[in-house]
């Protein structure tokens, strides 16, 4: 089966970048410019994994994680966070909030593709 | 008498003219900004995927793109610069150093390492920024010399890039950058020496007892930050030594103990609760002292806390009541 | 009829030809004033805009040195918004910062929300005084998770200033900023406003950012995501409003480094100064104003180097008042906590021993901010009566007053060019096309009406009526969204 991801960034050179790297992977790659388009995405499709940033305008990505475990029936999809530099709080929040993995900025689009494979293979 | 007619039929004149200007040069303003935008939309498309294969392609296809995107022309070339230099501070990794080729093939390093020396002063922070971006061993001589820029705007701009390109040669440079009279803030400094990779404890053992309060800050923060056990008897006699001083720091005192909190380091865990209670301290050392001690492992250390909330003040007190 | 009327009108022809040059001259000069600040503020726009992208706040954003920041909230009744607006602050782009919460007694479920929505349990920890306070406090809270940086202070009712000096005696950061729980910050905010502080720690005592109206924006989650023009008739006429006297006014008094007036929705202060300076006095009306003139007066007196400093980015918006009733209120109490600073720091003004301020700001607010109202007034009066009159024909009293309101549309036309060439914050050429429209608009009626409840603020302080606080009827902004 082939893999849906769906990336969300407002950062539109970071957005296409991921997008770029996962879809030469072989995967299908959707994406989003903010949270609330990204949760809306995530609630109405099923993808295999969701790849977001935190900061956001309007949602973050931490919220919209928070809400998709909230939603009934709740989203489970596993989500990547990727995270700046030093934002331990960052991690943290998004771990209780139901994150799966996190990836800290400045990113390698390598490692990040090897990390997406892991998280699939399970 | 009345302001004559004619005095205000000029002013009128003149001032409806002036409002057509000013609407004319907003719409001006405006247009060109829509036009400028407009273009950008039309360069992006005609290069944005190839910039992005710089995160697919490898081997001799990476090279090929290289060459390919340096050779761009014009403005979708100076496009591709923009949109480099907005992601570059963003990843790493192999892609990072594929955009920089393309950079450097595109003559950005060159460009660079001339405008640093350019007479206006907006020009040489902008070719430091840049250069810190760019990275490498061969933007360590300029950057360092940036910071005795005579612009101070300059130097504060160089000691940051310094700290973006990351090279372990400018940390002695860096070191000095710290002194007061740099005029550098010391919590810029000291935060782009934090990046460098390979450091030395010894260079801070050694800045711990520098004249300059600034160097001693600095020392002690990136110490504690980089958790350099092997500075800590120093960081420890630093502290003890600065009350002594002829014009003791506050700002060293509280750096020195917060940072022998983080290191764990034992040893100071009674002269950190007397500074903590002590009544010439400043308040804002006390809090430093107390924060230490709160991070102080070790049952001793647990007995040392509940003698100070005893007698600490009532600030001292929030911070340790957490523990 | 006759005799009635005949002294009436020579009376009036008097005071034409005594006020007429002077009037005429006092619009002229309050214009061109307005228009030095603004040439002023293009210099601080330029200048600002030049140095961005070297502006380091993504390596501020990731260094454990940078200053730590509290960011006090009080709140009365804003159970409706609280938890929101704490979401956003603790969501701020910023590598060491705090909320500190002021429950001034609200009467309605503001608490409660915040201890179930953060898990806040009970701090028994006493606190220092170091500013005094009139409240009593109830009790404080922090949250469960020690590793959420939040404190809830809750207290009986005593005022915003008053609940602002709570929140400073249990700040803990070096770095103190005071934001309403309706503001709207950008995420970026906090790294923009302390920009200052980071690079000149030395000298830079306080920031002030910029408020601009969020009225017709569309907002999610307490974040400004696009921005529009309202609808509401009040609300457009005060985005041009805020453009021209507070953003770039203010911009080009910070270029004099003479600036005197931060805003209070998003100022940041150094928690050192301002508890030295005994924190905001609690019985001012205009206490953001009084506590920068505070400042001023105290380091002056010092004779020590120092900045106050306005960030022109937008950062920050509010709601602003939609209806005239609450708009009325709002102005009142403006110009009343004016006249009352301005009188209370008299012996600062022409004073050379505090330079620019005391020689240029203060004077400048004394007759042009303060008395602008009286002069409006009184040209609003005499002309349609020397009209009726006969003292002066009809071309006559139109040129007159065309001057004085061209002057002023070149004015607000010169703002929305700045505005233009630097943030651009309204996009489409639908907003330019309104904006334009707003600022003839804004002649024929508001500045008239504003004028008047300017007076009535002024009339207020002078007979020494006591302060009655507005309360805001909030429209929300689900609603104005729409």
């Amino acid at each position: 089966m082939q893999h849906k991801i769906l990336v969300v960034d407002d950062d539109a050179d970071i957005r296409d970048l991921v997008a770029t790297k996962l879809e030469s992977s072989g995967y299908d790659v959707e994406t989003a410019g903010d949270g609330v388009t990204g949760l809306e995405l995530a609630t109405n499709n099923s993808y295999s994994l969701v790849i977001s940033d935190v900061m956001m305008p309007g949602m973050s990505g931490v919220d919209m994680v928070r809400m998709m475990r909230a939603a009934e029936p709740p989203v489970t999809v596993p989500v990547i966070l990727l995270t700046a530099k030093n934002q331990e709080r960052d991690i943290e929040n998004g771990f209780a909030a139901g994150i799966t993995d996190y990836v800290v900025k400045p990113f390698s689009p390598r490692e990040l593709a090897a990390r997406v494979a892991g998280i699939l293979a399970r | 008498m009345l302001v004559s007619w004619d005095v205000l039929a000029a002013a009128v004149v003149v001032l409806s003219i002036a409002c057509l200007l000013a609407l004319a040069a907003v719409v001006v303003v405006k247009g060109s900004r829509h036009a400028r935008e407009r273009s950008r939309t039309v360069h992006d498309a005609a290069i944005r995927r190839r910039i992005m294969a710089l995160a697919v392609v490898e081997d001799a296809e990476l090279d090929a793109l290289i060459d390919e995107l340096s050779s761009v022309p014009g403005a979708v070339g100076d496009h591709v610069e923009q949109t480099l230099l907005r992601m570059i501070p963003e990843v790493r990794g192999d892609v990072r150093e594929a955009m920089i080729r393309v950079l450097a093939g595109r003559g950005l390093l060159r460009r660079s390492l001339d405008r640093i020396t350019s007479r206006s002063p907006i020009q040489r922070a902008a070719a430091a920024e840049l250069l810190g971006i760019l990275g490498g061993r061969e933007v360590v001589d300029p950057l360092t010399a940036a910071l005795h820029d005579k612009s101070l705007e300059v130097r504060l701009v160089a000691a940051r890039a310094l700290g973006v390109a990351a090279r372990p040669e400018a940390g002695g440079h860096l070191v000095d950058a710290l002194s007061l009279s740099s005029g550098i803030p010391h919590s810029v400094a000291a935060t782009a020496l934090l990046n460098l990779p390979e450091q030395d404890p010894a260079v801070y053992i050694e800045g711990l007892l520098d004249r300059d309060p600034g160097i001693r800050y600095g020392s002690a923060a990136v110490v504690g930050l980089l958790l350099m056990s092997e500075a800590a008897e120093a960081l420890f006699q630093c502290m003890v030594t600065e009350g002594g001083r002829q014009d003791p720091s506050d700002v060293v005192i509280s750096t020195c103990a917060r940072s022998l909190g983080r290191l764990g380091y034992k040893p100071a865990t009674d002269a950190l609760a007397e500074l903590s209670c002590s009544a010439e301290a400043p308040s804002s050392v006390r809090q430093a002292a107390g924060e230490a001690l709160k991070a102080m492992p070790g049952s001793e250390a647990r007995e040392v806390r509940r003698r100070v909330i005893e007698q600490a003040d009532a600030d001292v007190r929030r911070i340790l009541v957490d523990a | 009829m006759n005799q009635v009327l005949e002294p009436l009108r020579s009376g009036i022809q008097w005071l034409f030809e005594l006020t007429a040059y002077p009037v005429l001259a006092y619009f002229i000069v309050i214009n061109t004033s307005l228009l030095l600040l603004i040439i002023l503020a293009s210099v601080n726009f330029t200048a600002h805009l030049r140095r961005q992208s070297f502006a380091g706040a993504r390596i501020t954003a990731a260094s454990p040195l940078s200053p730590g920041i509290s960011v006090l909230m009080p709140a009365f009744n804003e159970g409706a918004v609280i938890a929101a607006s704490v979401r956003a602050v603790l969501d701020l782009r910023y590598p060491d910062h705090e909320v500190v919460v002021i429950n001034d007694g609200s009467s309605d479920e503001t608490l409660q929300t915040l201890i179930d929505v953060y898990d806040l349990v009970e701090d028994r920890r006493d606190v220092a005084i170091k500013v005094p306070v009139r409240g009593k406090i109830r009790a404080i809270y922090r949250a469960r998770d020690t590793a959420l940086p939040i404190v809830v202070i809750d207290k009986e009712n005593s005022g915003r200033s008053d609940s602002l000096n709570m929140g400073l005696n249990v700040a803990s950061k070096d770095l103190v900023v005071m934001v309403d729980a309706d503001s709207l910050l950008d995420p970026d905010s906090l790294l923009v406003v302390s920009k200052p502080f980071t690079d000149d720690p030395e000298h830079v005592i306080a920031t002030g950012g910029v408020v601009r109206v969020a009225n017709g924006c569309n907002v999610v989650a307490g974040r400004v995501v696009d921005v529009n023009m309202p609808k509401n008739y009040y609300a457009r006429i005060q985005i041009v409003e805020y453009l021209r006297s507070f953003l770039l006014g203010r911009a080009g008094w910070s270029q004099l480094n003479s600036l005197i007036l931060i805003s209070g929705a998003f100022g940041m202060f150094r928690r050192d100064l301002i508890i030295r300076a005994g924190g905001l006095d609690a019985d001012s009306i205009g206490e953001d104003f009084e506590l920068v003139m505070r400042l001023h007066k105290m380091m002056r007196d010092e004779k020590r180097k120092y900045r106050v400093i306005f960030i022109a980015e937008p950062v920050c918006w509010t709601e602003v008042p939609s209806t005239a009733a609450v708009l009325a209120r709002q102005r009142r109490r403006w110009h009343r906590g004016l006249w009352e600073v301005l009188t209370k720091y008299r012996s600062m003004t022409f004073n050379p021993r505090y330079g620019s301020v005391g020689m240029v700001a203060l004077p400048y607010y004394w007759i042009f901010e303060l008395i602008a109202p009286a002069i409006e007034l009184f040209g609003i009066i005499i002309v349609p009566l020397g009209l009726l009159l006969g003292v002066v024909n009809v071309p006559y009293a139109l040129a007159f007053i065309a001057v004085a309101y061209l002057y002023a549309i070149f004015v607000s036309l010169m703002a929305l060019l700045v505005e233009e060439a630097s943030f651009h914050r309204y996009s489409r050429w639908r907003d330019l096309g309104t904006a334009l429209w707003v600022s003839v608009q804004e002649n024929i009626g508001y500045r008239q009406l504003t004028a008047v409840w300017r007076i009535q603020g002024w009339w207020a302080a002078l007979r020494g009526k006591k302060q009655v606080w507005g309360t805001m009827t909030r429209t929300g902004f689900e609603n104005a969204s729409q």
